[in-house]
């Protein structure tokens, strides 16, 4: 299948928002969220069947890229917002996606909170991704207010089933099956006053999209976990 | 990467500004475009005034009395003025369309007052509004209408007395980021001495914002402080001129707060942004800080352009290049993998009886399982990691896994990917300016893609680069296809392996007891911690153990599944770390090339050049096809200067766009220049320069 139409949505750094829905000829419209613009701690590729006077609408744009910057929308946002229905209905329908969660674990009584970072892989196909080792982030937060952040050092290892299957994801790409889950279990050091955590991680989405196998960057926070 | 010791710094540019405020929204302090106060004996004694002296009577004084008796008077003088409504138009190309950048205006109005105490210094003062008002985080629904994301809602308040921490915090961070301002500039100048040399000046100037709570009181511009419950860098909350946050998510915005809001105050003193700037653009930005050396420096940075350019082009051509050697290459790496197995098995047969794992094991069981199953752990962690683990057989699988001609390709590729992009972020160091990041559209990195007319040029430079697996002899048996000549990309990554076996390679030195037993143990605690770790929404957690011969069967599976994914992972970091540098280094000679060719071509002569004859063909078509495009884009805004947009210009797409690094660019340091001073300098020479006084220029340290 061949891609017909590109729309982007985008802000600048620091906020750097980063999905793209590709239409392709059959009339396939994939999204693909690398840094999403919903708070939602998930990236990967969703898809929907455009119809009627928005695949006509999308169909005139392209190809494109066509990028809307969410901080200055266009005045004549009809495209725009034909390409939000259609990103808002393919959301309805994970292909492959990869949802992060961060989970604390009793204290152990060390110096540090042990905690996990999770991935559930959601959609009908396996999602392929890989961490940045250097990324991995700690925020402690009192209530909504970051109290401060701590790097947390490389992962050893990869993703791991609970049945104490690897998954990867460590300098090689993950492939996670829908309905699968792993974790990587972390060493966090809360400050004093802390009630809450996030993680924030960043890595390589591949395969999002069928004429685009390359890695491309993905940046996403996990929901505050309490403490 | 490097990372700073506090942030890290991934994007470009973490911590700039996102959005300038709008005309309307910055306040004017005063109506009068320009007041002249002349005090004696201070700064706010305008009811001590004396009659000031005309030119033409401090002429007549001078020549009476001499020079000292002119110097003493005027040294007693304090003079204020009010530079209001300096409107600051910039043109960012900050938007995009079709691949290409498109730029967009913006303007503040730089309202303050700059005082000069005589001889001893220059004050410049801004007054600003803190107020507060909350901003749209949600983008407008499908079909629907509403304000954009980042648009201030409803009414701005003042921020109540009560409230110490905010007014505290707007009032501290002012005084901070003046720190960046402070103690750098100075005025240098010289007064006119009829019958001696000339005096000398030099007058530091004082930074100072002072802080305007009241809803109506008079200020020069109005900044919004959000409470801590409002996140900095979450959506619709990025830092800029009109809106500080007390509480800023720190991996986006790594500076620290003091710079960021050193950047702001550039702008309320009338400083424009230089981010995003097209080439004429930085054309101008360089003639105004290094008017000598901008012809150079811009010949310099057009030439690293075009290299950027072309190994942006190349990217896409390159990868798939590599794609077609990828069995070559993996059949090497797969022909190596016995001796893989026995040294990772060895390693596996130590590394597993090391106590930490045994300790790591034992943990996970306890925290696993039923209090009545606890006592017979022990033996069955003794049991899984002595007699019943099998060495041979978990790294076997680990192996066999990691070096599947799937996974081998897949790591390759993502790698060689990721090494290609690596070097379009790097900064370029500009002479006579400083750090500058190239920033390439999307309609560069697909320039030489199918269908375009670089394609030929760009496979045959791939081909070159990375190599082709030679056809098969005729009547040659099936098998795998030949590994491309040494001297090729896939050629060095498939002898590689052949290195393994040798004494201080990567086998030998990263595959050890040590190196398991890392890997072994953090693979036992991510599994334990999957299972202990309350599940995701929607996965049913598992429940505890309760009968000993679950318990065996999880320690079994433990074992059994930790060692193989730390054998996996073992050989994944091999291949990791004996493929990247060849990766690497592929790169930074196909950079060097680039570089070459685009010396060659940009720095020769055309007849000496036409005889010289060309090195690679294909090299020099790539570098001509982007040259061509760099060179359409600077004849398309020739002349247009550092604000096209607002001196009605036009301002066409451009493939290529320039972030400054220092403080008023992406602000990735707090670099300032003596020339950003200049409007401000000039408003000193024209309102506060005396009579007898050279115009001042700026020093800054």
């Amino acid at each position: 299948m061949e891609r017909v139409a590109t729309f982007l949505w985008r802000t600048p750094p620091p906020t750097s928002v980063d999905e793209e829905l590709a239409l392709f000829d059959e009339g396939t419209a994939l999204l693909v969220v690398r840094h999403g613009r919903q708070a939602a701690p998930s990236i990967g590729t969703w898809r929907a069947g455009p119809e009627g006077d928005d695949l006509a609408t999308l169909l005139a744009a392209g190809p494109g890229p066509v990028v809307f910057d969410l901080l200055a929308p266009p005045a004549d946002d009809a495209l725009l917002r034909a390409a939000d229905r259609v990103a808002a209905s393919a959301r309805d329908t994970p292909l492959a996606v990869a949802g992060f969660f961060g989970q604390a674990l009793p204290a152990a009584g060390g110096p540090d909170r042990p905690a996990v970072l999770q991935v559930l892989a959601s959609g009908t196909e396996a999602v392929g991704f890989e961490l940045d080792p250097g990324s991995l982030q700690a925020h402690y937060l009192d209530g909504g207010r970051t109290l401060s952040w701590q790097p947390l050092p490389p992962p050893e290892i990869g993703f791991m089933t609970p049945e104490a299957e690897g998954l990867g994801g460590l300098r090689s790409p993950a492939e996670v099956s829908p309905g699968r889950y792993g974790a990587v279990r972390l060493a966090l050091a809360p400050p004093p006053g802390a009630t809450s955590f996030v993680i924030r991680l960043g890595g390589w989405l591949r395969r999002a999209l069928p004429d685009h196998p390359m890695p491309e960057p993905f940046e996403v926070r996990t929901d505050p976990a309490d403490l | 990467m490097e990372k700073p010791a506090q942030a890290k710094i991934e994007r470009e540019p973490a911590s700039r500004p996102e959005a300038k405020r709008a005309p309307e929204q910055a306040t004017a302090g005063h109506d009068v475009p320009v007041a002249l106060e002349q005090a004696v004996g201070g700064l706010d004694g305008a009811d001590t005034a004396r009659p000031v002296l005309a030119p033409a009577a401090l002429l007549a004084l001078q020549r009476a009395a001499g020079n000292r008796a002119v110097v003493a008077r005027l040294d007693a003088t304090a003079q204020r003025v009010a530079v209001t409504n300096q409107a600051t138009s910039e043109t960012l190309y900050n938007q995009s369309s079709g691949g290409q950048a498109t730029a967009a205006q913006y303007s503040i109005n730089a309202n303050y007052e700059m005082t000069r105490a005589g001889d001893s210094g220059a004050t410049v003062q801004v007054k600003i509004k803190f107020l507060s008002q909350a901003r749209n985080t949600v983008p407008p629904p499908p079909g629907g209408s509403g304000p954009a994301v980042g648009a201030l809602i409803g009414s701005p308040a003042e921020i109540p007395a009560s409230d110490t921490a905010r007014r505290d915090w707007a009032t501290n961070m002012t005084t901070s980021a003046l720190t960046h301002w402070n103690g750098r500039l100075t005025l240098v100048g010289e007064e006119v001495n009829v019958l001696s040399a000339n005096t000398p000046k030099r007058l530091p100037v004082t930074f100072q914002a002072v802080p305007v709570w009241g809803l109506n009181e008079e200020a020069h511009n109005t900044v919004i402080v959000h409470p801590p419950a409002v996140q900095g860098g979450s959506t619709g909350n990025p830092i800029d001129a009109g809106n500080y946050y007390m509480n800023k998510d720190a991996s986006v915005y790594p500076a620290n707060d003091d710079i960021i809001y050193a950047h702001e105050y550039g702008h309320l003193i009338g400083i424009p942004d230089e981010y995003s700037q097209s080439n004429a653009q930085m054309n101008a930005l360089l003639h105004q800080a290094s008017p000598s050396g901008a012809a150079s420096s811009m010949a310099a940075l057009d030439r690293k352009t075009v290299e950027r350019m072309v190994l942006s082009a190349m990217g896409r051509p390159l990868y798939a290049q590599l794609q077609t050697t990828m069995p070559a290459v993996t059949g090497a790496i797969r022909a190596e993998m016995a001796q893989v197995k026995t040294k990772i098995a060895q390693a596996a047969k130590a590394g597993v009886r090391d106590p930490a794992v045994r300790a790591e094991l034992t943990s996970e069981l306890n925290a696993l399982s039923e209090a009545a199953v606890q006592p017979g752990i022990p033996s069955a962690v003794a049991f899984e990691t002595t007699a019943n683990f099998s060495n041979v057989t978990v790294a076997g699988q680990g192996v066999e896994t990691a070096f599947s001609a799937g996974a081998v390709g897949t790591q390759i590729g993502d790698a060689y990917w990721r090494v290609l992009r690596a070097p379009l972020a790097d900064v370029v160091n500009v002479a006579g300016l400083g750090d500058v990041k190239i920033n390439l559209q999307s309609a560069i990195t697909s320039a030489a893609g199918a269908g375009t007319p670089q394609a030929a040029s760009a496979s045959g430079l791939a081909t070159t680069v990375v190599g082709a697996s030679p056809a098969p002899a005729a009547g040659a048996p099936p098998g795998l296809p030949a590994l491309p000549p040494p001297s090729t990309l896939a050629g060095q990554i498939g002898a590689l392996p052949g290195t393994w076996s040798a004494a201080g390679s990567a086998l030998q030195t990263g595959v050890t007891p040590a190196a398991f037993t890392a890997k072994m143990v953090a693979a036992l605690q991510s599994a334990a911690a999957a299972a202990a770790a309350p599940a995701p929404p929607g996965v049913a957690p598992p429940p505890k153990i309760a009968r000993a011969p679950e318990m065996w069967r999880k320690a079994l599976q433990l074992m059994t599944g930790g060692a193989k994914e730390a054998a996996r992972q073992l050989a994944v970091d091999l291949i990791a770390t004996s493929v990247e540098p060849v990766l690497t280094a592929s790169v930074t000679a196909l950079q060097t090339g680039i570089q070459t060719e685009v010396t060659r071509i940009m720095t020769t002569p055309p007849a000496t050049l036409a005889a010289a004859g060309p090195p690679d063909p294909n090299m020099t078509a790539m570098v001509n096809a982007m040259k061509a495009r760099l060179d359409a884009a600077k004849a398309a805004t020739a002349g247009s200067g550092r604000d096209p947009l607002g001196s009605g210009q036009a301002a066409p797409a451009q493939d290529v766009t320039y972030s400054y690094q220092g403080l008023m660019g992406s602000n990735r340091s707090a670099a300032l220049r003596a020339d950003q001073f200049q409007p401000l300098v000039a408003q000193f020479n024209s309102k506060l320069k005396t009579f007898w006084e050279k115009a001042f220029r700026a020093d800054v340290h």
